[in-house]
C-alpha cells in the first residue's frame, strides 16, 4: 500500500516538473549594461607563491577579467615591488599593454586574460633569516559607462492639457548600475519654458547624478598610462569624466555654465551632477511622449591589489 | 424511506437549479436595446501592436496599430442625424521620428458605426489601421518602451423618454389619480451620458422637472463642437487655439426637452443650451406651464422626451518593448 503511494507521489511530482515549461528568454532579454563592475583582477593561486628563497626567480600571474559592459582597449598593467628584494626578472617588461572585451549578449560573462611575469628576489640582509614583502598589481584602464533609457518628455508644464498622457514626468532611480564601475544613479527630468515665448518650446532638462561606486580611480582620459607609470600625476588628472547625452538622437548641452574645459563631471567624495538641456527644445503642441535618452560617460580608471610575501634566506647548515 | 427522500430532495435543487439557470435566458430576451453605459468602446486589436519588436541595425522594423471599435449604444438609428463621421481616433504617446506612422489619426466611418436596436443587437464595429515602420537607426538605446496612446473623441447623443405624471390639480388629494407626482428613476440609456432621474415638483401654475445627468462612462466629456480640438499633437497652424480648455470640458447640449407636444423652458444653461457637469454630475431644471395642460380634467401620463447631445473623449494605452539586436558581425 505505502509502495503504490510512493509511485503515485512520484508520478505527480514527475507531472508537475513537466508542468513548468521550458525558460523561453530572448536573447535581447539579457541586460549586459548591469553592474558596478568594470576590470576585475586577481593574483593566481600561488603566483607569486606565499614563500619565496633569496636570489631565486619566481612566476607573478594575474587573472584580468573584464565583467563590464565596454571592451577595453590599450588598457595597461604593472607591477610594484619593493625594488631592494624583489625585481622583474625581464627588465624590458615593466609595463604591459592588454585589451580585453567587455560583456555582450554575445559573451554575456565578458573576456579574461592572463599576464604571468616572471620575478626574482635578492639577498636577504645578513642578520635576517626572513623579510616579509609586498608585491603589488596596478590596471589603469579607459571605460565607459552608457545609460540607455526611455524617458518622458511632457510639454505640458502647468497642466493645463486636460488629457490622459502617455507618460508622467518622473525622476529616474537606476540601482543597478551600468556594467562600469562609474554609474549613473538619478536622473531628474524637468521641463523648462522657453524665455523666448514666442518660440513656444520647451526645453527638457536632465539632472544627472554620478557615482564611482568601484574600488579605484578615475583619472583623466588622456593620463591613463601616466597613471601606469612613474610620472607624476597632477590632482586635476583624477576624478574627471567626459560625459556626452542624447535625447531621441539630438545631442544635448551638458556645458550648461559653458565652461572651458567642456562637458565634465568633476567628483566630489566620489560623487557629482551635472545639468544636460536639449538647447532646441520640442513644441508646446507636442503631445506627452516617450523618448530614447542615451548617456555616455568615458573616463580612465585605475586601481591596485596586493599580496605579501616572505622571502627566505636559504639556511645551510 | 429514508434514502427516497434524500434522492427527492437532491432530485429537487437539481431541477431549482435549472430553472434558475433558465430563467436568465428568458428574461434575456427583454433586455433593453438602450442599457450601458459606454457609447462607442474603442480596444487594441491583439498583437496590434505587439507587446514587444525586436529591430536590427539594418532593417526598418513594419508596425501595425489596429483599433476596434464597438458602438455598443443606441445612437445613432435610421432617423437619427448621423454626425459620428465628426469623430476621429488619434494615436500618440510615441516618438515620431522613431515610430513612423504616416498618418496618425482617422475619421470614423459613421456608416459602419449604426447603434444597436433589434436588427443589430451587436451593434456597429469597425476597425482602424495605422501602418508605420520603426526606425532601427533613430533608436539610440538598447531598449525603448513608449506607451502607445490610443484616443477616440466621437459625438453621441442620449435620448430618454421616461413618463411623467401631468396633474392638473395637483393638490387635490381627495380625487383618485392615475399617477402622482413625483421622482422618477431612470436606468441607463446606452450612452455614456445618462439621464439618471426625473424630480417632479408642482405650483400652482407650474410643473416642474429636475433633470438629473451622470457621466457614466470612462471618458471625458466635451463640447460638440470643441471635437476638433482633440488631435493630441494640436494643430501647428492655428496655434494655441485648438488645444481643448477648461471651458470645453463637462458641457453637455440640451437639444430637446418636450411633453407631448409642448417644448419646456429650461435653465440653467451655459451660452444657453450647454448643462454644466460637476464631478461627472449635473441637473437642469424645466417648467412646464399650467396653461399647457390646463384643459384636461384629470391627471394624466405622458412622456418627457430628453435629447441631449456632447462630444465624448476615450483613451486607452498599451506598452511596447522596442529592442534593438546587434548582429554578430
Amino acid at each position: 500500500m505505502i509502495k503504490k503511494n510512493n509511485f503515485k507521489i512520484l508520478m505527480f511530482l514527475i507531472v508537475l516538473t513537466g508542468c513548468s515549461g521550458g525558460s523561453d528568454k530572448l536573447i535581447t532579454d539579457v541586460d549586459v549594461r548591469k553592474g558596478f563592475e568594470g576590470l576585475v583582477m586577481e593574483f593566481t593561486k600561488n603566483a607569486p607563491p606565499d614563500k619565496v628563497f633569496e636570489d631565486s626567480v619566481f612566476p607573478i600571474a594575474v587573472h584580468l577579467r573584464n565583467k563590464g559592459a565596454f571592451d577595453v582597449k590599450e588598457g595597461f598593467f604593472v607591477l610594484g615591488f619593493e625594488k631592494t628584494y624583489v625585481d622583474f626578472a625581464d627588465k624590458k617588461k615593466e609595463i604591459t599593454e592588454f585589451e580585453i572585451k567587455g560583456k555582450s549578449i554575445f559573451n554575456l560573462n565578458g573576456d579574461e586574460e592572463f599576464i604571468t611575469l616572471n620575478a626574482e628576489t635578492k639577498k636577504v640582509g645578513a642578520q635576517s633569516e626572513t623579510h616579509p614583502s609586498t608585491i603589488l598589481a596596478t590596471a589603469c584602464y579607459p571605460y565607459e559607462s552608457t545609460l540607455g533609457t526611455s524617458v518622458c518628455v511632457d510639454t505640458d508644464i502647468f497642466g493645463t492639457k486636460l488629457r490622459e498622457k502617455a507618460c508622467q514626468v518622473k525622476d529616474l532611480q537606476f540601482g543597478k548600475g551600468q556594467g562600469g564601475p562609474v554609474t549613473i544613479t538619478k536622473i531628474e527630468t524637468r521641463m523648462l519654458p522657453d524665455a523666448d515665448p514666442d518660440l513656444d518650446v520647451v526645453k527638457p532638462l536632465f539632472i544627472i547624478y554620478v557615482e564611482n561606486k568601484g574600488k579605484g580611480e578615475v583619472i583623466t582620459s588622456n593620463k591613463i598610462k601616466s597613471a601606469c607609470s612613474s610620472e607624476a600625476l597632477n590632482y586635476k588628472d583624477f576624478n574627471r569624466i567626459e560625459i556626452r547625452a542624447s535625447l531621441s538622437g539630438k545631442e544635448l548641452n551638458c556645458n550648461v555654465a559653458g565652461q572651458e574645459s567642456g562637458a565634465e563631471i568633476r567628483l566630489r567624495e566620489k560623487k557629482d551632477m551635472i545639468r544636460c538641456i536639449l538647447n532646441e527644445g520640442i513644441g508646446r503642441n507636442q503631445d506627452a511622449y516617450t523618448a530614447p535618452l542615451k548617456i555616455e560617460l568615458n573616463y580612465g580608471y585605475t586601481f591596485t591589489i596586493s599580496k605579501n610575501i616572505i622571502i627566505e634566506k636559504i639556511l645551510t647548515y | 424511506m429514508y434514502k427516497r427522500k434524500v434522492k427527492f430532495e437532491i432530485l429537487f435543487l437539481v431541477l431549482l437549479v435549472i430553472v434558475i439557470a433558465g430563467c436568465d435566458k428568458l428574461g434575456g430576451k427583454g433586455s433593453s436595446k438602450s442599457s450601458g453605459t459606454e457609447g462607442i468602446t474603442i480596444n487594441f486589436l491583439e498583437n496590434s501592436p505587439q507587446d514587444r519588436y525586436m529591430v536590427s541595425n539594418e532593417d526598418e522594423e513594419p508596425i501595425s496599430v489596429i483599433l476596434e471599435l464597438r458602438n455598443k449604444g443606441p445612437y445613432p438609428q435610421d432617423e437619427d442625424e448621423n454626425i459620428l463621421s465628426r469623430g476621429k481616433v488619434y494615436i500618440s504617446g510615441f516618438d515620431k521620428e522613431i515610430i513612423r506612422i504616416d498618418e496618425p489619426s482617422a475619421n470614423l466611418r459613421r456608416d459602419y458605426l449604426l447603434g444597436l436596436n433589434s436588427f443589430n443587437p451587436e451593434g456597429g464595429f469597425d476597425t482602424v489601421e495605422f501602418e508605420g515602420v520603426i526606425s532601427s537607426d533613430k533608436i539610440i538605446v538598447d531598449e525603448y518602451s513608449p506607451t502607445i496612446l490610443a484616443t477616440l473623441c466621437y459625438p453621441y447623443v442620449t435620448k430618454a423618454s421616461p413618463t411623467v405624471c401631468i396633474d392638473p390639480f395637483p393638490f387635490d388629494d381627495k380625487q383618485e389619480k392615475v399617477c402622482r407626482i413625483g421622482s422618477t428613476q431612470l436606468s441607463s440609456q446606452g450612452a455614456p451620458i445618462t439621464i439618471t432621474r426625473i424630480d417632479e415638483e408642482a405650483s400652482s401654475n407650474k410643473l416642474q422637472f429636475k433633470i438629473n445627468v451622470k457621466n457614466g462612462g470612462n471618458g471625458e466629456v466635451i463640447k460638440v463642437n470643441s471635437l476638433v480640438k482633440c488631435d493630441p499633437y494640436g494643430d501647428t497652424s492655428s496655434g494655441k487655439e485648438d488645444i481643448l480648455e477648461r471651458k470645453d470640458f463637462d458641457r453637455v447640449e440640451l437639444v430637446r426637452a418636450t411633453v407631448g407636444f409642448s417644448e419646456l423652458e429650461c435653465g440653467p444653461l451655459d451660452e444657453g443650451r450647454f448643462i454644466r457637469l460637476f464631478n461627472g454630475e449635473g441637473f437642469v431644471l424645466c417648467g412646464l406651464d399650467r396653461s399647457s395642460f390646463e384643459e384636461s380634467k384629470s391627471a394624466y401620463t405622458t412622456p418627457l422626451n430628453i435629447e441631449l447631445r456632447y462630444g465624448y473623449r476615450s483613451t486607452i494605452s498599451k506598452p511596447v518593448r522596442i529592442s534593438k539586436i546587434s548582429s554578430v558581425s
